[in-house]
């Protein structure tokens, strides 16, 4: 079942202009979804869509079933969210800050305490919202998000200018979040970020989405396009060798195979070695997801 | 269903004055009052003759000149201020994203933070009264010769007065707020009502007909101050109300309404 269900979505701010184009996203319940894409891709865009701050030119998007604006009150309180710089009220205190939302959400009180914990800013509660850095202010957006327990939380950027220490606390956060049950829709430019924690992943690509499927998928995509660098002293004679591979090219002591599967290598490697060849080194040229996505997302 | 309300309206509006805290708009509604009542008090510290030689009840003649000097001078600045100030909170804290993915109508976001604006008029010309009426005592106190403690203060009257007031900037607060809305920034609204202060001070001292529909004027002319004339205002046009009050309430409406359309329509990018 999908909790997100966008369908031939189109958006721009003008009339003429095409942001998103024929989108298509599906979230499936429990997962958390990274969805990618360079600077300027559409992903905000499509956020905002998804929570009706911004109104479709054409398309369906269907959040828990149900088209947002006609059920407003209801979705969203079922929904947390965090878009791109977190809403704090800087004049305020963390515990202002957190009582403002309990009130809107209509929380009990005691549960400010217990989000504070879990992002880390129980000793800082009282500390005016304008004297905390911006991986704390990007904390409490997330605290604030994370106040009535939503089943989907959206988040957007959500380690937009954090260090790797606060990287490392936003993703234990999402991944006990989804232990406990959540679905989370996280975007991202960076896939690095993104690899580490997604079950499922979309690509988008000047409003249009260009990939997606599971993480194993992405995994699929990424060894179908790989190739294999192996340091062996006799090019040619690997090359006659390893005839039911395509060969990327033959230099003195290097030879360059393209491979299918992360399977193929091994089998690579048995026939080489069955043929008295010695093998210096094997390198995976395009060995991580960053350079794939690199390569899809680059015009 | 009428408890209902009362408690959303209540928890709103308890939201609203959180947001508000230490922000200067608060301390603008808190201070703008007694600020007032506190220089009418130095000035007759001043002038000691101003009261004492005229007979007759004082205090009239104290609270007018209260009233006066924040209807004619302050109280346009003031509202514009006012009514930018609370929503800029919202803009400063990036906050309208968050608002409108709360399971909240946006309309009610919007009627509370309208309401909020109208109870902080309404608390400041409170504080004035009661500076007036407080600095009054006092200042019988430090010149026996005014006589105000020989009379009594007619609350009413005062209460009155100041109910007038409130309702002559009510016209003002309405585009104030439709402005402050549509243009999410502090210096556009900021920029015409400074401006329209200007032209409807003009309005009133010329005493056009253009006044009538000039919410920046309104409260110059709702009552006679004994500054200029008010031949433009008729006293009682409807339900005790001049017909400047009359078409203060009908501009506030107008733009309540269409504050009320583009706000529950934008998107927010």
């Amino acid at each position: 079942m999908s909790i997100i269900s966008i369908s031939n979505l189109n958006f721009g701010y003008k009339k003429n202009q095409s942001i998103l184009k024929e989108l298509n996203l599906e979230v499936p319940k429990g997962s958390i979804y990274g969805f990618l894409g360079a600077n300027g891709a559409g992903k905000s865009t499509t956020i905002r869509n998804v929570l009706g701050l911004l109104k479709p030119q054409s398309g369906k998007v269907l959040v828990f079933g149900k088209e947002i604006r006609a059920a407003r009150p209801e979705i969203f309180r079922r929904i947390g969210s965090l878009i791109e710089s977190p809403s704090l009220y800087p004049h305020l205190s963390a515990d202002d800050n957190l009582a403002i939302a309990s009130k809107y959400r209509a929380v009990d009180k005691k549960k400010i305490g217990e989000v504070l914990e879990k992002v880390g800013l129980l000793e800082n509660r009282k500390k005016k919202v304008k004297n905390y850095s911006t991986g704390m202010k990007q904390r409490l957006g997330l605290a604030i998000a994370l106040l009535h327990d939503p089943e989907l939380l959206l988040l957007d950027e959500p380690t937009n200018g954090l260090d790797p220490s606060g990287i490392t606390e936003i993703r234990k956060i999402i991944l006990r979040l989804r232990e406990e049950g959540s679905t989370i829709l996280l975007s991202s430019h960076l896939l690095a970020e993104v690899e580490r924690i997604a079950t499922h992943v979309g690509i988008i690509k000047s409003g249009k989405m260009i990939f997606e499927g599971s993480l194993d998928d992405l995994e699929a995509l990424k060894f179908s396009q790989q190739t294999l660098a192996l340091k062996i002293p006799d090019a040619n004679k690997a090359q006659a060798l390893l005839k039911d591979f395509a060969i990327v090219s033959v230099s003195p002591g290097e030879l360059q195979v393209q491979i299918k599967q992360k399977e193929d290598i091994p089998k690579l490697i048995k026939m080489l070695v069955a043929g008295g060849i010695d093998i210096y080194e094997v390198r995976l040229l395009k060995s991580d997801l960053e350079k794939m996505f690199m390569s899809i997302t680059n015009e | 269903m009428m408890s209902n309300i009362f408690i959303k309206t209540q928890s709103q509006l308890s939201i609203e004055w959180l947001k508000l805290k230490s922000t200067p708009g608060l301390y603008l509604a808190l201070t703008c009052g007694l600020l007032i009542s506190t220089l009418v008090f130095i000035a007759h510290l001043m002038e000691v003759h101003s009261l004492a030689s005229l007979g007759g009840n004082p205090w009239g003649r104290y609270f007018t000149r209260g009233l006066a000097i924040f209807s004619l001078f302050v109280s346009v600045p003031f509202v514009v201020l006012l009514v930018s100030a609370v929503v800029y909170v919202e803009r400063q804290a990036n906050a309208w994203k968050y608002l409108y993915t709360l399971p909240t109508r946006r309309g009610s976001i919007y009627f509370s933070k309208l309401v909020m604006i109208l109870l902080l008029l309404a608390l400041s010309l409170f504080l004035l009264v009661l500076g007036l009426l407080l600095s009054g005592y006092a200042l019988d106190r430090m010149h026996p010769e005014f006589e105000l403690a020989f009379y009594q203060p007619n609350l009413w009257e005062l209460g009155a007065k100041a109910l007038h007031t409130w309702l002559s900037l009510l016209g003002l607060v309405g585009l104030q707020y439709f402005l402050s809305l549509r243009f999410q920034h502090f210096l556009l609204p900021l920029g015409v009502g400074i401006l329209g202060y200007v032209f409807g001070l003009i309005l009133a001292v010329t005493q056009m007909n253009a006044a009538l529909y000039c919410p920046f004027s309104y409260p110059m002319l709702v009552q006679d101050f004994g500054m200029f004339r008010t031949e433009i205002r008729a006293s009682i046009a409807f339900g005790g109300l001049s017909n400047i009050e009359l078409y203060s309430l009908g501009f506030f409406l107008f733009f309540v309404l269409l504050a009320w359309i583009w706000e529950t329509r934008r998107s927010v990018s």
